[in-house]
């Protein structure tokens, strides 16, 4: 119990930091980003008020407490660039990248659940070397490569999936999935190079460990010795390694977005970066960062769930 | 001839790699001398050209010669690799060692730094250097080699925290060596090997977030040649020239692979564990089964 | 390798000090272990030997001698894709290297046991030990849970650890190592084994816990009337639980034969060499030690 307490504090906690590290970055840009605003127009005085409005005068504390009261108040502050409420916008999209990421995180595991044991099971079997020279490949090409790749093959040259967009799945539904298809395939294949890979590492590794032996010689069968021993053994290093992945795909969301021209967060974050839209950055950066805690945070504690050695510390 | 026998040694995986890097920096080499146009020249003939003898990777759309683009961006790409696993290595094998022989406080305090900076994805934490450094290559850069300094000393870290319990570290420091000869006579050539590898991991990851900044327009400015930027521009155009899309994506990816396989190949070879039944059932054995042996006396009943 | 030597080791009127007639729980016949590769030298080179029901054989080696691959080849536990086996193992009988891979595993189990060198490592550390225990008995239509449950408190009884409830709902780092140990001889007894293989079983224990466990396992070969192949380097060990004792060395057997006799008079120099390595207490020189209380007298 103490262990879930203390990681549970400890996620909470390094939330809390870097929500300081994100403001603080921000705030370090060089240039005054009311008189930016203003351009040729520029008035002090009206620049002073603006600044107010943007919540730049006053200490740091200032700044930050003023900012995180907002935050708690579901207020984030107004983008720079057209004065909408930044929360608003984040809203429909933050639901539509987390369609993206879920379904995408499903696809993978279904990838790499089979590939994983099939490649174990099969070793230095053709099975095997076609699938780890395949995840090799996979490993190697980025992630926009992967999704321009399946653009070209899918969209372009067989014309069954659009190449991109989004369509409200309460409109037309089956368009909906069909534009679906293709970014989750990306996003699951990428991960799934990896994850199979870790997987099948840990099963073999969870075959030659001593208590399998020892399973054997106490006349259990084979399947019995994979499903009690091995792949509980196996799955908890595995675990670790999927909540890395995710951490990459969160990453890989603003890419993935950005071929398929999907609407989500990360391609207002990329779009808002390039723009200098500040309030709109800093509170995207972090719900990306929260988001990547939280899932570490789900990870760390199903591990404690499968291996009890780790509830005692 | 020593180089040789360490040639026939090395493992196939290695060799297939070397070979396509050296495919790749030939090409990227000599290129600048077979081909009369600049990177960044435009107008150099018909706009969205397929490949032919004069263009071989094509025109794109604003008439530049793809072949000298593609090819300078190869050049690019393998710069920032080296640049980050260099500088990376170079920061983070001393200060991951230290940290790891040293231990108490000052490993503490590093572990806990490391922690947070690792609570955000890497591309999250380039985006947030280049807001606010400004888009360009050198900025790109200097994020990059940024963010893998903390990656390389973690794993330099763990690496070392493995061998300092070791009893030739106890021994040594027995004879009253001074720790900075532990740290580089002792500990370090241990953990070489995945040093070696580390390095070819990070030359690859460096090369794929590059390219993925560039792509997303943030990286490399106009007309600089990044692999990722030039995918951004020729992206409109896959339903007509698809060529423009496919050979930088399938350069970068070869590139990508060319170090993975490195990688995977350093890994294997490096390695001192080989499990016993990798070795092919010996054919001889198979044909020639164990006769047993007549023995004096021997009928036990 | 030698042939004369081999022979010399295993002519038929130094084989056993029993009559020939009592029928073996175990013969082991030419029985050869061969890696793949083929300039390994042989892990098993043409072994002869026979357990009697009820028998203890201790079997003593350095490192390398072949003597857990032995135990690995009457278990089964060999990997094919490894090894070469060829000769005979007859278990009451039956030549298990003919049998198929099923059957060789429903007699592994239930009639031999084995113990292997690490405990710590035998046990699975996700899985709580009651669980490990009743796992097997419940497997393939064994037991019934609640049977298998009774069962399993009755062999942590047999093995001596109290509080049978509790352990049951531990896992295996909650326990100490004799401990371990313990419940790893209670896992391989689970099914009444005819025969138990006991590779090393002392070997990572500390000198006191040690002894508890010899005890141990000859009291249980007693009371369970088990055959007993116990496996080890150290001669001191053996010498307490066998009754007799078979030394190899480069997989070769080169001496066997009762326990008194063996340590009283070993034939071959290497049993010498081994018998002349066991620690013991020096002789205490009692006129020095009167000299050191103060008496002045030489």
């Amino acid at each position: 119990m103490k262990y879930y307490a203390l990681r549970i504090t400890g996620g909470l906690l390094t939330i809390f930091v870097s929500s300081l590290l994100v403001f603080s970055l921000i705030r370090l840009i060089p240039g005054d980003p009311a008189a930016e605003l203003m351009g040729l127009a520029f008035d002090p005085e009206l620049a002073h008020l603006l600044r107010i409005r943007l919540g730049l005068e006053g200490s740091f504390i200032q700044q930050y407490s003023a900012w995180i009261t907002a935050v708690f108040h579901g207020d984030f502050g107004y983008s720079f660039i057209n004065g909408a409420p930044v929360g608003q916008e984040i809203g429909d999209r933050l639901i539509r990248t987390i369609q993206l990421l879920v379904g995408g995180v499903f696809v993978g595991l279904a990838i790499s659940i089979p590939a994983g044991i099939v490649s174990a099971r099969n070793k230095s079997k053709w099975q095997d070397g076609g699938i780890m020279a395949f995840t090799t490949l996979m490993l190697s090409v980025p992630q926009f490569v992967l999704g321009i790749f399946l653009i070209y093959i899918f969209a372009v040259r067989l014309h069954v999936l659009p190449a991109g967009g989004w369509i409200d799945p309460h409109d037309d539904f089956v368009e909906w999935l069909k534009s679906m298809v293709l970014p989750w395939l990306c996003v699951g294949m990428a991960m799934s190079a990896f994850t199979s890979r870790v997987l099948r590492a840990s099963i073999l590794d969870a075959k030659n460990m001593d208590y399998t032996r020892t399973a054997r010689s106490w006349g259990l069968s084979e399947k019995e010795i994979a499903r009690k021993h091995v792949y509980k053994n196996a799955s908890a290093p595995t675990l670790t390694v999927v909540g890395l992945e995710i951490g990459y795909l969160l990453g890989g969301a603003f890419v993935i977005e950005n071929v398929f021209a999907y609407p989500g967060i990360g391609q207002l974050t990329v779009k808002a970066i390039s723009q200098r839209d500040y309030p709109m950055v800093q509170t995207s950066i972090l719900i990306f960062a929260t988001g990547f805690i939280l899932v570490n945070l789900i990870v760390d504690l199903a591990y404690g769930f499968i291996d009890p050695r780790i509830r005692q510390q | 001839m020593k180089f040789l026998t360490l040639w026939r040694g090395l493992n196939t995986r290695i060799r297939v790699s070397i070979y396509m890097l050296f495919f790749l920096a030939a090409l990227s080499a000599i290129a600048p001398f077979i081909t009369p146009f600049h990177s960044d020249q435009m107008g150099t003939g018909q706009t969205l050209l397929g490949p032919t003898w004069q263009h071989p990777f094509g025109i794109d759309s604003m008439g530049r010669d793809q072949f000298s683009r593609v090819t300078e961006g190869i050049r690019l790409s393998a710069f920032i690799g080296f640049t980050v696993m260099s500088t990376s290595l170079l920061v983070g094998i001393p200060v991951g060692i230290l940290s790891a022989y040293k231990g108490a406080f000052l490993d503490s305090l590093f572990s806990r730094v490391l922690d947070l900076l690792f609570a955000f994805p890497n591309l999250l934490l380039a985006l947030v250097f280049v807001t606010i450094l400004g888009s360009g290559s050198w900025t790109a850069l200097l994020a990059l080699v940024i963010i893998y300094i903390p990656i390389a000393s973690r794993f330099v870290r763990s690496a070392a925290l493995a061998e300092k319990d070791r009893d030739y570290v106890s021994a040594a420091k027995v004879n009253g060596a001074s720790t900075f000869r532990i740290c580089a006579r002792h500990i370090l050539p241990n953990i070489a090997p995945s040093l070696l590898v580390l390095g070819t991991n990070i030359f690859a990851f460096a090369i794929l977030a590059e390219a993925a900044l560039s792509y997303l327009g943030v990286g490399a400015k106009p007309p600089t040649p990044s692999l990722g930027k030039i995918l951004t521009e020729n992206q409109g155009f896959i339903t007509t020239s698809s060529h423009l899309v496919i050979i930088p994506a399938v350069t970068l990816s070869f590139l990508v692979l060319s170090l993975n396989l490195l990688g995977d190949g350093l890994r294997d070879y490096l390695d001192p564990k080989k499990s016993s039944s990798q070795h092919k059932k010996s054919w001889i054995r198979l044909l020639f089964p164990r006769q047993s042996a007549p023995v004096n006396g021997g009928q036990l009943q | 390798m030698d042939k004369t030597f081999v022979s010399k080791a295993v002519s038929a009127s130094e084989w056993r000090s029993t009559p020939v007639n009592s029928p073996s729980l175990v013969s082991i016949r030419n029985l050869s272990v061969d890696f793949w590769r083929v300039a390994a030298p042989p892990a098993l080179n043409n072994v002869f030997l026979d357990v009697l029901p009820g028998e203890a054989v201790g079997l003593v080696g350095e490192s390398g001698s072949g003597k857990s691959t032995l135990g690995f080849a009457i278990a089964g536990l060999l990997d094919s894709n490894d090894v070469q086996l060829s000769g005979e193992i007859l278990f009451k009988g039956q030549n298990l290297l003919t049998i198929s891979q099923d059957d060789y595993r429903k007699i592994r189990g239930s009639k031999i046991g084995y113990i292997f060198q690490d405990a710590s490592s035998s046990l699975n550390p996700l899985l709580k030990i009651g669980k490990q225990l009743t796992h097997p008995l419940m497997a393939n239509g064994g037991m019934s849970k609640a049977d298998a449950i009774l069962r399993a408190k009755e062999l942590l009884d047999m093995v001596e650890i109290s509080q049978s409830q509790r352990r049951l709902n531990q896992y295996p780092h909650e326990i100490s190592g004799g401990m371990k140990q313990r419940v790893v001889i209670a896992a391989a007894l689970s099914r009444d084994p005819l025969l138990l293989i006991a590779d090393e079983p002392t070997t990572a224990l500390d000198v006191t816990v040690q002894a508890q466990i010899i005890d141990l396992l000859l009291r249980l070969k007693n009371s369970l009337s088990m055959s007993l192949i116990f496996i080890s380097h150290d001669l001191g060990v053996v010498a307490r639980v066998a009754d007799r004792i078979v030394v190899m060395k480069d997989g070769n057997i080169i001496e066997t034969g009762g326990v008194e006799q063996v340590l009283a008079n070993p034939r071959e120099s290497y049993t010498q060499l081994l018998l002349a390595n066991i620690p013991k207490l020096r002789h205490v020189d009692e006129s020095q030690s009167l000299r050191f209380w103060g008496n002045n007298e030489p």
